[in-house]
């Protein structure tokens, strides 16, 4: 007779994806934190000039 | 739009490449989501089921998918690092930083799946199996890679060691990939290799592809290792370069 191991399929299915899903994630934050850098750092040029 | 804006990630010197770059990326990224719903598809409504193990046998697919995509990003890191080591040029570092990185979250992938499959089949999460061992080796030993490169403030040490590192540390891989065939006393299956090498060994979960199965597992291994490990390396090293900009024009900006 076959076992039902449905609720392990779903469970690696769950850990595959949503492991692809936070990498793209992890991705996605630290590309925003770098553009929060770089509009920081623009901004204090800005401010750098504006005072000169 | 001034420099500061208009150095980093988003718009690189050379725009018009730089654009067409972007756009290719994205549309690699959009088939590869397409490509990957496809074998999850196949995975679940033509692969079939096996009848020993039920349901759970279809992580199989991803399990061996996830373990090769790791080989080859963890094999462009050795390359990089070869390189690397040749040229000095620091975009070959981040190359191999890159297949580092994904080679590890597919190798997590791989363990995962390894010990969610072993739990009902084999009753227990984890054994310390020669295999299972060295797979645990090898993702231990690119973790600490990350670590120890983290460590280094000098950019040309950081590069230089990672470099080495990058390609000693392949051997784990290597190593992985073969115990299965120099370790009888495995009871991990080997299933690719036709039943050759688990007949009379202590193998335990073994079974027999249909031609079906074989199919979806040649689909899902051909979308994990040119799909998925590629473009998730070009987002990474895209990552990098802008994070590489940032740093540049931060040092440039101190220093006026």
């Amino acid at each position: 007779m076959t076992p039902d191991t449905t609720a392990y399929m779903l469970l690696g299915l769950i850990v595959t994806f949503g492991s692809v899903g936070l990498y793209v994630a992890s991705l996605f934050y630290r590309s925003s934190n770098l553009k929060q850098d770089a509009a920081l750092l623009d901004k204090l040029k800005n401010d750098d000039q504006a005072r000169a | 739009m001034s420099a500061v804006q208009g150095l980093p990630v988003y718009q690189p010197q050379e725009a018009g490449a730089g654009e067409s770059r972007t756009r290719l990326l994205q549309g690699y990224s959009v088939a590869t989501l397409l490509l990957l719903t496809l074998s999850l598809g196949l995975m679940l409504a033509y692969a079939g089921q096996d009848v020993q193990q039920g349901e759970v046998q279809r992580l199989f697919y991803v399990h061996i998918a996830s373990f090769f995509g790791a080989f080859f990003s963890f094999g462009a890191a050795v390359l990089a690092g070869i390189q690397y080591l040749r040229t000095r040029a620091a975009r070959w570092d981040t190359l191999a930083l890159a297949g580092i990185e994904v080679g590890l979250l597919l190798a997590f992938i791989n363990l995962a799946t390894g010990s969610i499959w072993a739990r009902p089949i084999w009753n227990t999460w984890w054994t310390w199996d020669p295999r299972l061992t060295s797979a645990a080796v090898m993702f231990l030993t690119y973790v600490a890679y990350l670590m120890l490169r983290n460590g280094i403030d000098n950019p040309e040490r950081r590069r230089l060691f990672a470099s080495i590192y990058g390609i000693l540390a392949f051997g784990t891989v290597v190593f992985t990939l073969v115990i299965i065939r120099i370790r009888p006393d495995t009871i991990h299956p080997t299933v690719i290799a036709t039943q050759l090498s688990t007949s009379g060994s202590e193998a335990e979960g073994a079974f027999e592809m249909s031609s079906r199965m074989t199919q979806t597992l040649l689909f899902t291994l051909a979308v994990w290792i040119f799909f998925v490990t590629p473009a998730l390396m070009w987002w990474r090293i895209r990552l990098e370069n802008a994070a590489e900009r940032l740093h540049r024009l931060k040092a440039q900006y101190l220093e006026e």
